[in-house]
């Protein structure tokens, strides 16, 4: 079984189509360079498929970088956490 | 968990084959995408795939499609998920060159000479103006500048010969089709749009409209003011894609019509039953009960033929039988005069159908195939693959409301054909490649992994053996029907062969189609009492397994000869070849057939493939 992370990295390795990604909590769009509003919504579609989730609008805009994304996982019960 | 497993999961993904095939063989990463198309994919997986598909070239993509369209989308809305949803339900047909206005936008590209979308020069333009960006998210309920957008597609319909499509305002979150503010809003909204796109039509600009509610009711949870705010997203991206395989439709119509001809199945089709069984007066076509759904689907041929597109009967009948249900039941909305073939005979349909389509003058690309069964389908793909197959619904019901969902047999109305009429950039098919891609009939069915599984008569299948005996017709040799006792005495007398057979293969289980019986001779031989096979089991050579069965069984019984006699009936010509064909030789009539014999150690007699195997129960899985 892979743990919630290792999902979590597999769902940002296939939106942004970098096989090598590796996630920290520091990382943020600017350090993606395919990192768009686009993907960044199939980023919020393909985790809210996945944990089947919904995120609220404010998560979903206020996810600056990675470490808030995990905040907000961790409010849906997704063990993601650093 | 190590790396091995992760890279495995990768190499099995769709996606990451055409990412890897993308850089160096385009079209093979086209068609792996396209495999997704409407697939029951997970949304994000399909997200992916227009994402790719978006990456790869015009000109890459231009190759492998049999046409190119340059196609707008103008609004006040993100079109990401629309655009790229039309773009890979096209893919291997249309080659869709995509402009995307900017945000809001749409006033400026219409009304201004010289604007992005003219020098674009879109053979088609996609106005979609929604109702969250009308509303500011829907919080403003105020009146819809109609006057300028009417006044815009004037100006760009003076300037430009592309096509105009028009997307109606979606009904806002809050509507409830009640008395609401917000239902007030959207009634008035769509009544406004109507008498728009009446106007304008009468003065001779023709513009295309979709409701796009119809498309909305099929997307649970369409309705998500929350990517309005994330991303300008006018419903959910799911319900933004569902839009966009719809206005491929409507792209594909304009660019091309796909479909000039329908080939259909009749029984289980456009009646319910088999008529070779049942009889012409027997089928199914109830209006008021289980057959309005047959009848429904013969109300959309009927429409489609009516808007000249050709209707191909394909069936495996006895020609005479399913003119009958034509002829003599008035239930049928459709007649024999709205079919331009009628194919109803025992040869494989994907023949069938080559006939009719260089008779019509017609390619095969054009043919939208409909049939119950999915060996049918199956073959049709594999043998005939530029045919359109649908997969049909289980259930009758369901039929019309499936064939109509994809649109394909509607005709975008055309006022001024003269001054719309559009070149399209029709080119060779790159015929090679597609006969690459062909199977032969034999080819198939040697793809299908066929399993006859024999097993003697007893008491576990006595039941469903008595069933096929006494309502089989067409697949029936010497139409003697044995009731159960005497099925039991047979199957328990030691000297006589009594085998009924399961039919698997890699579309599933089809359980017991067939049954022969043979008892020996005071001449050395043995003789076939009784050969039936279910007609759902037609054509994948269970019949030919079954007597080669029998000629093991015979040869390790030291039995010489097999013998057969074809007993003709009003129904049972499908079987009248069926001996000869396996490598029996005629040897002379009686009153009531013809004779047949086949010595058993000439070896396996024709026709047969796959496996045959001896098992007492159903097989189960070998890890059990």
């Amino acid at each position: 079984m892979k743990t919630d992370r290792q999902e979590v990295q597999d769902i940002f390795r296939a939106v942004f189509q970098d096989a090598t990604l590796t996630l920290c909590p520091e990382m943020a769009a600017k350090d993606v360079p395919s990192w768009s509003s686009f993907t960044h919504l199939n980023l919020i579609l393909a985790l809210e498929e996945r944990f089947k989730i919904r995120f609220s609008s404010d998560e979903i805009a206020a996810m600056a970088n990675v470490g808030d994304l995990f905040e907000a996982l961790d409010r849906h019960g997704v063990a993601a956490e650093w | 968990m190590h790396d091995g497993t992760v890279m495995a999961d990768d190499e099995r993904s769709p996606i990451a084959r055409a990412r890897r095939l993308a850089d160096s063989d385009a079209a093979a990463a086209i068609r792996v995408l396209a495999g997704l198309r409407g697939a029951e994919c997970p949304f994000s997986e399909y997200v992916a795939a227009c994402q790719l598909l978006s990456q790869i070239a015009f000109d890459d993509r231009a190759r492998v499609a049999a046409f190119t369209a340059r196609v707008a989308f103008v609004g006040n809305n993100t079109s990401a998920y629309t655009e790229g949803a039309m773009r890979l339900e096209l893919s291997q047909r249309v080659a869709a060159d995509v402009y995307t206005g900017e945000f809001d936008g749409w006033a400026g590209d219409l009304l201004v000479r010289g604007s992005g979308l003219e020098r674009f020069a879109p053979d088609i333009v996609i106005v979609h103006l929604a109702s969250l960006g009308l509303t500011t998210c829907g919080t403003k309920l105020d009146p819809v500048p109609g006057e300028r957008l009417e006044a815009a597609l004037r100006a760009f319909a003076s300037r430009s010969r592309a096509h105009l499509v028009w997307v109606w305002p979606e009904p806002l979150a809050e509507c409830t089709g009640g008395c609401t503010a917000a239902d007030r809003w959207y009634r008035e909204t769509i009544d406004a749009a109507r008498a728009m796109a009446a106007r304008l039509n009468a003065d001779g600009i023709e513009v295309l409209t979709l409701d796009p509610v119809y498309v909305l009711t099929t997307v649970a949870g369409w309705a998500a003011p929350r990517y309005w705010a994330q991303g300008k997203l006018p419903m959910h991206p799911s319900a933004c894609a569902a839009l966009g395989r719809r206005l491929a439709t409507i792209v594909e119509g304009l660019t091309t019509p796909r479909v000039k001809a329908v080939a259909v199945d009749c029984d289980d089709v456009l009646w319910g039953g088999q008529v070779g069984d049942l009889g012409p007066g027997g089928v199914n076509l109830s209006a008021f009960d289980t057959g309005s759904g047959y009848v429904r689907l013969q109300r959309l041929l009927k429409e489609a033929s009516a808007n000249g597109i050709l209707l191909i009967a394909l069936s495996k009948n006895d020609e005479a039988t399913a003119r009958a249900v034509f002829e003599r039941r008035s239930e049928m909305l459709l007649s024999l005069d709205d079919f331009s073939a009628f194919m109803v005979n025992w040869a494989p349909k994907a023949q069938n159908l080559h006939t009719a389509v260089s008779s019509l003058n017609i390619g095969l690309d054009t043919v939208l195939f409909l049939d119950d069964s999915r060996f049918e389908r199956e073959q049709m793909r594999a043998v005939c693959p530029e045919v359109l197959v649908l997969e049909l619904p289980p259930d009758a019901d369901e039929y019309a409301a499936v064939v109509a969902a994809t649109a394909l047999l509607e005709r975008p109305i055309v006022t001024n054909e003269d001054r719309r009429r559009r070149e399209v950039y029709a080119r060779e098919r790159q015929r090679e490649a597609v006969r690459d891609a062909h199977m032969s009939v034999h080819e198939f069915l040697g793809s299908l992994d066929i399993r006859l599984i024999a097993q003697p008569i007893g008491t576990d299948n006595l039941t469903r053996v008595a069933q096929l005996l006494g309502k089989t017709n067409q697949f029936n040799l010497s139409n003697r029907r044995h009731a159960p006792e005497r099925l039991a005495a047979l199957a328990s007398a030691p000297a006589t062969y009594a085998y009924c057979f399961q039919l698997v293969d890699r579309f599933g289980d089809s359980g017991i189609v067939g049954v022969l019986i043979a008892d020996p001779t005071d001449r050395g031989s043995i003789e076939i009492d009784t050969l039936v096979l279910s007609c759902r089991a037609f054509g994948r050579t269970a019949e030919f397994g079954m007597l080669e069965h029998l000629r093991r069984w015979s040869a390790a019984r030291a039995r010489q000869d097999i013998e057969g006699e074809y007993r003709p009936t009003a129904r049972n010509l499908p079987v009248a070849r069926f001996l000869e064909e396996a490598g029996f030789a005629r040897t002379g009539s009686t009153a009531v057939g013809e004779r047949y014999r086949y010595d058993v150690r000439r070896g396996a007699v024709a026709g047969v493939m796959g496996e045959i195997v001896d098992g007492e129960t159903p097989i189960v899985p070998a890890s059990q």
